[in-house]
C-alpha cells in the first residue's frame, strides 16, 4: 500500500526531511556551483584576453588605464579596442546563448538556434539593405572598404523585420508540417538559402566599394563593435533575460511536452511567440552589429545540457556564461592562435559545424 | 465535493465530436470513459482540462464551472496525465517539481520541494530521483507524468490511457498506485482505459462513449454482452470470475475453431450414426 497521507501534513509545517529531498538539495547545489564556476572560468579568460595584443602592456598599465583613462595611445587601445572586443563577446554570445537555449526550449526542438533556424541569415540581409539603401551605414575606403554604421537603430530594425519575417515562417511551418526537429531545420536551410539568394543579388547589383564593405561585415567579427552599438545589445539583453527568467517554468513546463505545459495552465501559442519574437530580436541585434557568428546559439546550451541537464532555471543562466566564454575563446582563436586574425564568425563555424553533426548522430544511432 | 459534467460538446470544425456528454464523479471515486477508437474518449479528457475548450457545457468543481476559470486557476483543480509525454534530459526531481508551476510564484519554495520529495518516495521513485528522464524505463516514466500531476494537488484527477505502454505487471502496478493516491487524497478521478477487464477491477463507474454519446453510465452491472456489442461491435461473454465480471470476446478464430470441435450438434451426429462416444 502506498502512503499518501504523509502529504498534507507537509502543508502544515511538520515536515519530514526525507533523503530524497537532501540529496536533491546538495544536487541543486552542484548546479549552482556549475554556474559559479563558469562565470570564474570567463572572468579569468577576459582577463588573460585583456593583455594580449600588439602593445605590450603589462596588468598594472592595464588597471591604471582601466581606473584613470587619459588621452594616450594605450589607454584608447584598453578603452576603445581591448575593452569593447571583450565586452562585446560576453554580451554577443551571452545574447546568442540566450536565444538559442529558448528557442530549443519552446520549439522542443535540440536542433533550434538563431542560426540553423535561418533567422541569422534573414537578419544578416535586413541588415545589409539596412546598410546599403536605408542610410545605416558608411562606406569608407577605397581599395580596403569597410562598412561602418552609424545608424544602429536603423539597421537594427532592418535586420529584425527581416529575422521577423523568418522566425514566422518556422512558426507557420510548424503550424502545417508535422513540426519534427528534423522538418523545422531544414526549412531553416531554405530559409538561409532564400536570404543568402537575396543577399548574393544585393552584392551583385552593388558598386565594388559597397561590395567589398558588405562582405566584410558580413564576416561575424568583434572588430566592429563600438561602445554606442554595444549599449543596444546590452539593454535588450538584460530586459529579454528578465523577461525570460519570469518565463523559466512555463519553459520546464513544456519541456514535459504540450499536452502537459496546457494542463499546467501555460498558454502555448503565446508564450512560444513572445519567447520566438524576443529571440529574433537579440539575434538580430546582435546580427546587425557584429555580423553572422553561428553555432554560438547551439554550442553553448548544450554543453551546459551535458553538463548539468535541461532545467531551464539553470539552462538559461548556463547558457548565457557558456555562449560568453565559447565566444570568447573563438575570439582568443582568432586573433592569436594564427598569423592572420580569422573572424570569430568563421572560428565558431569550424566548431559548431562538427557539433552539429555529433547532436544529429546522437539522435539519430541505427 | 462532487465533480459534474453537464452537457459537454465539442467539434473539429463540422465533425461533432462530443455531443452532449453528461456524468458526475464522487470525491475518491474512479471513473472510466470507455469505448471504442474514435469514440471522443481522449478529447472529452482534453476538454475537461481545457487543452481543447469544449463549445458548450459546464464542468462544476464545488459549485463552480472550472471552464470560466484563468487558465491557471484552472490547473490548480485539474491534475492531467497524458498518454505518453516525451523524456528529456531533466532529472525525475526537477520533472516532478513542474507539476508545482500552477503554484509557483517565482521560485520553489520548501513546501514545493517537500511534497515533491514525498510523492517520490511514495510512488517509491526516490532511487531513480536525480535520474535523467531519457535514461528510465518506459513504466518509471507513466509514474514520474502520474506524480507531477498528483504535486498539482488537484481535485480532478484525468488521465489518459495510464496503462497503454506497460506491461502486465507494471498495469497493475501503476493502477494500485492511482487507486491508493485517489482514494488517500479524495480527488474526483477520470480515466480513460482500452482494456476493459483492467478497467473493471480499477473503477467504480464505467462510461460508455459510442460517436460522441455517452450510452450507459453506471456501476459494474450496466455491462452486458449487448453493451459491448453496441460499444464495440464484437459478441462477448461476461462470465464471473470470483465474483469480478470478465469479459471475453468471443470473435476470436481459436474460439471459433474450439466451439466448432466441441459443438453439441457434433456429439449428436456421431449418435445418430452409431458410432461410438
Amino acid at each position: 500500500m502506498i502512503d499518501l497521507t504523509n502529504i498534507s501534513s507537509a502543508s502544515k509545517g511538520h515536515i519530514k526531511i526525507t533523503e530524497t529531498k537532501e540529496e536533491y538539495l546538495k544536487y541543486r547545489w552542484k548546479k549552482i556551483l556549475f554556474l559559479i564556476s563558469s562565470l570564474i572560468f570567463l572572468l579569468i579568460i577576459s582577463i588573460y584576453t585583456i593583455r594580449l595584443g600588439a602593445t605590450g602592456l603589462s596588468y598594472g598599465d592595464i588597471i591604471s588605464y582601466l581606473l584613470f583613462p587619459d588621452n594616450s595611445w594605450n589607454s584608447t587601445v584598453v578603452w576603445s579596442l581591448r575593452m569593447p572586443r571583450i565586452i562585446g563577446a560576453i554580451v554577443a554570445g551571452s545574447a546568442l546563448g540566450l536565444a538559442g537555449v529558448v528557442m530549443q526550449s519552446i520549439l522542443r526542438n535540440p536542433l533550434a538556434s538563431p542560426f540553423t533556424l535561418g533567422i541569422s541569415n534573414a537578419a544578416a540581409f535586413g541588415a545589409s539593405l539596412g546598410i546599403l539603401y536605408l542610410n545605416g551605414g558608411l562606406m569608407i575606403g577605397s581599395l580596403e572598404a569597410y562598412a561602418q554604421i552609424n545608424n544602429p537603430i536603423i539597421v537594427t530594425l532592418s535586420a529584425f523585420l527581416f529575422a521577423i519575417i523568418a522566425t514566422m515562417f518556422i512558426v507557420a511551418m510548424m503550424k502545417y508540417t508535422d513540426s519534427r526537429p528534423e522538418t523545422i531545420v531544414l526549412a531553416g536551410l531554405a530559409i538561409s538559402s532564400i536570404f543568402g539568394a537575396c543577399l548574393a543579388f544585393m552584392q551583385y547589383i552593388a558598386d565594388d566599394i559597397s561590395i567589398s564593405a558588405i562582405v566584410y561585415w558580413q564576416f561575424g567579427s568583434l572588430a566592429k563593435v563600438t561602445w554606442n552599438n554595444l549599449t543596444i545589445v546590452f539593454i535588450l539583453l538584460i530586459v529579454a533575460s528578465l523577461y525570460f527568467f519570469f518565463k523559466r517554468w512555463d519553459y520546464n513546463a513544456m519541456e514535459a511536452g504540450e499536452d502537459v505545459a496546457r494542463g499546467l495552465g501555460v498558454n502555448i501559442p503565446k508564450t512560444r511567440m513572445v519567447g520566438l519574437i524576443i529571440s529574433a530580436l537579440l539575434t538580430a541585434t546582435v546580427v546587425s552589429i557584429l555580423g553572422i557568428i553561428g553555432f554560438i546559439g547551439l554550442v553553448g546550451p548544450h554543453i551546459v545540457k551535458r553538463l548539468i541537464g535541461n532545467d531551464n532555471r539553470y539552462t538559461l543562466p548556463g547558457s548565457m556564461i557558456m555562449g560568453a566564454i565559447v565566444l570568447l575563446l573563438a575570439y582568443l582563436v582568432g586573433s592569436y592562435a594564427f598569423e592572420l586574425v580569422i573572424p570569430v564568425g568563421i572560428i565558431t563555424s569550424a566548431i559548431g559545424g562538427p557539433l552539429f553533426l555529433l547532436i544529429l548522430l546522437r539522435g539519430h544511432k541505427k | 465535493m462532487m465533480l459534474s459534467v453537464e452537457d459537454l460538446r465539442f467539434s473539429y470544425g463540422d465533425h461533432l465530436v462530443l455531443d452532449g456528454v453528461s456524468f458526475k464523479v464522487n470525491e475518491g471515486e474512479v471513473i472510466s470513459i470507455l469505448g471504442s477508437n474514435g469514440a471522443g474518449k481522449t478529447t472529452l479528457l482534453k476538454s475537461m482540462c481545457n487543452i481543447h475548450r469544449p463549445q458548450e457545457g459546464k464542468i462544476v468543481v464545488d459549485g463552480k464551472d472550472i471552464l470560466s476559470l484563468s487558465r491557471n486557476d484552472l490547473a490548480k483543480n485539474v491534475g492531467f496525465v497524458p498518454q505518453t509525454a516525451p523524456a528529456s534530459r531533466m532529472t525525475v526531481f526537477d520533472s516532478v517539481l513542474i507539476g508545482r508551476r500552477p503554484h509557483i510564484e517565482l521560485n520553489a519554495g520548501e513546501y514545493d520541494i517537500n511534497i515533491v520529495a514525498e510523492v517520490i518516495d511514495s510512488l517509491g521513485l526516490s532511487h531513480l530521483s536525480l535520474r535523467y528522464l531519457d535514461e528510465i524505463s518506459g513504466g518509471e516514466l507513466q509514474k514520474v507524468h502520474i506524480a507531477r500531476a498528483i504535486v498539482q494537488e488537484p481535485k480532478v484527477f484525468i488521465l489518459d490511457e495510464p496503462t497503454s505502454s506497460l506491461d502486465i505487471s507494471n498495469q497493475h502496478m501503476t493502477m494500485h498506485m492511482i487507486e491508493d493516491a485517489v482514494r488517500s487524497r479524495n480527488m474526483c478521478t477520470v480515466m480513460t482505459m482500452h482494456d476493459i477487464n483492467l478497467a473493471i477491477h480499477y473503477s467504480d463507474r464505467f462510461l460508455f462513449l459510442a460517436n460522441g454519446k455517452a450510452i450507459a453510465y453506471g456501476g459494474v452491472d450496466v455491462i452486458d454482452e449487448a453493451l459491448i456489442k453496441e460499444v464495440y461491435g464484437i459478441d462477448s461473454e461476461i462470465i464471473d470470475h470470483r465474483g469480478i465480471p470478465l469479459v471475453v470476446p468471443m470473435n476470436s478464430k481459436k474460439y471459433n475453431h474450439r466451439s466448432n470441435h466441441h459443438h453439441p450438434h457434433d456429439i449428436h451426429d456421431h449418435l445418430d450414426q452409431g458410432m461410438p462416444t
